[in-house]
């Protein structure tokens, strides 16, 4: 599903030029759990960023399910996006203005899904995370977890093939941490694609694979199973 | 979609409320004001769209030269509306009018009405409705009325007024031969009354000669008519007609479409701007004001970017492009102006009312009226995507990285432009208080001349009816009261000398020097009335004994005669006829109160007929009691006739009309705009504070005082406050210069009214500042840095 080859990602400032990822291969099959590790700023982020077409590559390849997105233009990058990867953060990042059902029907709005299908669906993936009682709710009366169960229900209400979890369980504590690693599981269970960044052994543990990285650059990976 | 962003719009503007109503009340505020200029301008160009004929309909006008200065007067020859219609192709109708006023008395009822001479197809020409009557029949007799519903009201009360009889100035009897529809009070034409002009013309022979100008001619031309092949065989058509021998009048036809936009004339007698500069100008101001109030609405919305950024960021996330999110923010910049012109109409309904006693109007709001309602929606797409565009494009473009990791976007571009707003807003307002000063300055400037007369504690009637038989019983009956000082007759107020005539010669005159002289009747009382001084010689003696031919001349006329002015004793020839000039009066301020007084001769008014009764009463007298003192000699001297009067204080201040119309006007919106401007900082300082906060918690733990950190916090926009004074002041001084270069007596622009504007603003701005700087200042510092 994802193939990157010699990978290159470089941060600029006016004086100085920053190595993020050096020459990072990766290669994740579908239906696959990768977690990704590392000590802080060894560019795990980037490279999770990148593989969500957040951001820029700098040289080398991207194919996504056979092809080639490296130099896709914004439109694009979009458009891929809201088809095909759901994204689940640390910090949950759910806007404050919109309640629950709405902040996980977002996607759907963004791909012109018709209304009653989109209640049907949200209603659905509501259930799924447990948090149906709360659809009306905003996302400053939740808990942590509750929160980050919203998110996971946002990432996945698409039904998308690949989902990017950038340290999910970082802001929770042990139990909801692993309510929502449970979560993941399930879905990758189901056939979804799932990358996620971590500092947490104990998450890692949910994945099939993990790949370390250490200075912008791949030093190990090994597999859970 | 729309839906989801209704619905994040709605929550926004609730969660920030008090940013919200910044918004909506100045954006109200600029809708409200530019509405009210657009109701005013759209009375002022529909004014006689209710004539049916207006593209055809145009008034005579009279062109004449006198040395090197050529006028444009109203006044046509009597003989001319007949002639050019008999012998001018394309002239539908041609309408000889002159106004009046008259006395009308129906039982004990005694009322004024003012009305028009008219030829009778002047109901054809102006396309009169007939509530009761017909035009065929209205004015065929000589003793025909035709009256206005609002006038027939008011003799008759709701009765129908046909066929009844109305006693005129208790000379004649009229009968009622048609009521008309009342003209909208736009219109050019308001009048109570139409009479046959024959009436008129009665025993008037100065009106069978083409030497004399002193009716108007109105004009229909047939449809599809070029207006320039009238126009040329007019122009020299009285001299034609006199075979050479009236020279003076060029005449040519003027058409309505432009009477109340232009009607003014330079000196060489070419059209210019008339009141279409003040509309034009306000029309200017109001959208100024507008945008002032758009970009506040930019301002905050991009101060408080930081606030959407997350929301931004994920919806790109999940999938918004761009173009998504710039219609989300556009949609949500319309809101805002859908709800600030709601507003607005209520701010229009509070204000209206002062808004037409300040321009003497009687505009009414009607938001379903279709121009009105396609204004509105115009006004509201206009803020709604002016005020928008910015914010969206900014808004949109932010890194969904960035703001989802919490990283704060570049102020860079953002913060110069809003920097940039701030001084543009503030060099608005900046300019406007100049003006205004300035334009007051100027009022007072020509108020406060030398006029060469006293026009206070003057009380002006008309004389009328017998008065002209009594008048000098009158006068010693008002003298023995004990409270009137001097009664002096004139046949035209003193400030509005009117009448004019070229054919005076004195010795020593340049035989090729064709001057205009002003005309002005007088009684000996007028000169002590109206406090006016001799430069030379004597007043005329009471009663004119041994004065029949003399006559008394201003300075600026003996000054033509002989440089020093010095003229009394010299002889004065009035088309040929020998007068002595008895005195000089020194200048007088008439006409034009900003310009150097032309001169004007005054003629023995021995035995008035009509005119103005002008009467000083001494200081310190009761005015009320003087007044009702006068009404009950006047009234028993002339029964029948109720009494009128107003002071010569306000025909002196009606001379100031324009500009104190442009003055109060430039004085609502120099405080509208920095009322406006005054939101934008507040909002934007409060944010300023409050994204400083951490910032001035760890100030404060250093050891910061208050005073000093307000200081702090008020230098970023005062800079920004200065910078607008100097873009400011050269712009002001532009318009200024120009403005006053129009007047021959004008102010100086002196430097103060600069200082004072700079002052004001920055005053103004760093009292708006501090509230919040203080707020901020004062803050509890461990709260601040905690929350880090």
């Amino acid at each position: 599903m994802i193939k990157i080859t010699n990978l290159q990602k470089y941060y600029r400032t006016e004086e100085v030029e920053t190595v993020a990822l050096n020459n990072v291969n990766i290669h994740v099959k579908e239906g696959e759990f990768v977690a990704v590790m590392g000590p802080s700023g060894c560019g795990k982020s980037t490279l999770l960023n990148i593989v969500g077409l957040l951001d820029d590559l700098d040289e080398g390849s991207y194919l996504f399910n056979g092809t080639e997105v490296a130099k896709f233009k914004e439109g694009n990058r979009s458009n891929l996006r809201k088809h095909n990867i759901g994204f689940v953060f640390q910090s949950f990042n759910l806007i404050d203005e919109l309640t629950v059902f709405e902040n996980v029907e977002l996607p759907l709005v963004y791909t012109n899904v018709p209304a009653a299908e989109r209640k049907r669906r949200v209603e659905e993936v509501l259930e799924k995370v447990q948090i149906m009682h709360r659809r009306n709710h905003f996302p400053q009366q939740l808990s942590g977890g509750q929160q980050q169960r919203v998110a996971v229900a946002r990432a996945v209400v698409n039904n998308p093939k690949l989902i990017l979890a950038d340290e999910p369980t970082g802001n929770l504590d042990s139990s909801n941490g692993n309510e929502v690693m449970h979560l993941l599981t399930e879905l990758n269970e189901a056939g979804t694609t799932i990358v996620m960044v971590t500092h947490s052994e104990h998450d890692a543990k949910f994945a099939d694979r993990v790949i370390r990285m250490l200075d912008g650059q791949v030093i190990m990976e090994t597999s859970t199973v | 979609m729309i839906k989801n962003f209704l619905k994040t719009a709605f929550r926004n503007l609730w969660k920030t409320k008090g940013y919200s109503f910044l918004n909506i009340f100045g954006l109200a505020v600029g809708i409200a004001a530019a509405s009210l200029i657009f109701l005013w301008v759209e009375n002022e160009v529909t004014r006689n769209d209710h004539f049916p004929h207006k593209k055809d309909i145009y008034s005579v006008k009279s062109k004449q030269q006198y040395d090197d200065v050529t006028y444009v007067f109203e006044a046509t020859q009597g003989p001319l509306a007949a002639a050019i219609k008999a012998e001018i192709p394309g002239i539908k109708h041609a309408v000889r009018m002159a106004n009046g006023s008259n006395l009308f008395s129906v039982e004990d009822k005694n009322l004024y009405q003012g009305g028009l001479y008219a030829d009778p197809e002047i109901l054809d020409v102006l396309s009169s409705t007939f509530l009761e009557g017909n035009a065929h029949t209205a004015l065929s007799e000589l003793n025909n009325i035709v009256l206005t519903e609002k006038s027939a009201k008011r003799v008759f009360g709701n009765i129908p007024a046909l066929g009844k009889t109305i006693r005129v100035n208790n000379e004649e009897d009229y009968v009622v031969s048609g009521v008309v529809k009342n003209f909208p009070k736009n219109s050019s034409f308001q009048f109570d009354w139409l009479i046959p002009f024959k009436k008129y013309e009665a025993g008037q022979e100065w009106l069978q000669s083409f030497s004399n100008n002193g009716i108007q001619t109105l004009v229909q031309l047939e449809p599809n008519i070029d207006v320039s092949q009238v126009n040329e065989p007019l122009l020299e058509f009285v001299e034609r007609k006199t075979d050479g021998q009236v020279t003076f009048s060029k005449n040519f036809l003027y058409p309505m479409e432009r009477w109340n936009m232009y009607n003014s004339f330079d000196k060489n007698g070419n059209e210019q701007e008339g009141f279409i500069k003040y509309i034009r100008l306000f029309s200017i101001i109001a959208w100024v004001v507008l945008l002032i109030a758009c970009i506040n609405f930019m301002n905050l919305a991009t101060a408080r970017s930081e606030k959407r950024a997350k929301e931004v960021g994920m919806r790109k996330v999940v999938g918004a492009s761009r173009r998504t999110l710039v219609l989300q923010f556009l949609g949500e910049s319309l809101m805002y102006a859908f709800l600030s012109a709601l507003f607005a109409i209520g701010l229009m309904h509070l204000s209206i009312g002062p808004f037409n006693s300040l321009l003497g109007k009687e505009l009414t709001i009607d938001v379903f009226k279709p121009s009105h309602l396609v204004f509105l929606i115009g006004i509201i797409l206009t803020c709604g995507l002016l005020a928008g565009s910015y914010p969206a494009f900014y808004l949109s473009s932010f890194n969904p990285l960035k703001t989802l990791k919490g990283a704060k976007q570049k102020a860079g571009a953002a913060g110069f432009i809003r920097r940039g707003l701030v001084i543009l807003q503030y060099t608005a307002s900046v300019v406007l208080i100049i003006c205004t000063t300035i334009i007051y300055q100027q009022i007072q400037h020509a108020k406060n001349r030398d006029l060469g007369f006293e026009h206070s504690q003057v009380i002006t009637t008309w004389v009328q009816g017998s008065m002209g038989q009594h008048i000098n019983v009158i006068k010693e009956q008002l003298k023995a009261t004990g409270n009137i000082e001097e009664v002096g007759i004139s046949d035209m107020n003193v400030l509005n000398i009117h009448n004019n005539s070229s054919n005076f010669e004195w010795e020593g005159k340049d035989p090729n020097a064709n001057i205009l002289i002003g005309r002005l009747r007088t009684d000996p009382g007028l000169i002590p009335s109206l406090g006016m001084k001799m430069h030379d010689g004597r007043n005329f003696h009471p009663q004119y004994v041994g004065d029949s031919t003399s006559l008394i001349i201003n300075e600026t006329f003996a000054k033509m005669i002989k440089p020093d002015g010095m003229v009394a004793g010299q002889i004065l020839r009035v088309s040929g006829e020998p007068y002595t000039i008895r005195g000089v009066v020194k200048d007088f301020v008439y006409n034009n109160v900003y310009a150097d007084p032309d001169p004007v001769v005054f003629i023995p008014y021995a035995s008035p007929s009509s005119g103005i009764m002008n009467i000083k009463t001494k200081a310190g007298a009761d005015l009320p009691k003087t007044i009702s003192q006068i009404e009950e000699i006047i009234k028993s001297n002339n029964p029948g006739y109720p009494f009128d009067y107003r002071f010569l204080d306000e025909s002196f201040n009606n001379k100031f009309y324009s500009e104190m119309l442009i003055q109060k006007l430039a004085a609502v919106f120099a405080i509208l705009s920095i009322i406006i401007s005054c939101l934008g900082l507040f909002g934007l300082a409060s944010y300023s504070a409050e994204q400083r906060s951490k910032e001035i918690g760890i100030r404060k733990v250093l050891g910061a005082s208050v005073g000093r950190l307000i200081g702090m916090l008020n230098k970023e926009f005062v800079v920004l406050v200065g910078i607008s004074c100097l873009i400011a002041f050269p712009l002001a001084w532009w318009f200024m210069h120009d403005w006053l270069s129009s007047y021959n007596y004008r102010i100086e622009i002196g430097w103060m009214v600069f200082a004072l504007a700079a002052l004001v603003a920055v005053s103004i701005a760093i009292l708006t500042i501090s509230s919040q700087a203080l707020r901020a200042a004062t803050a509890n510092p461990t709260r601040t840095l905690r929350d880090e």
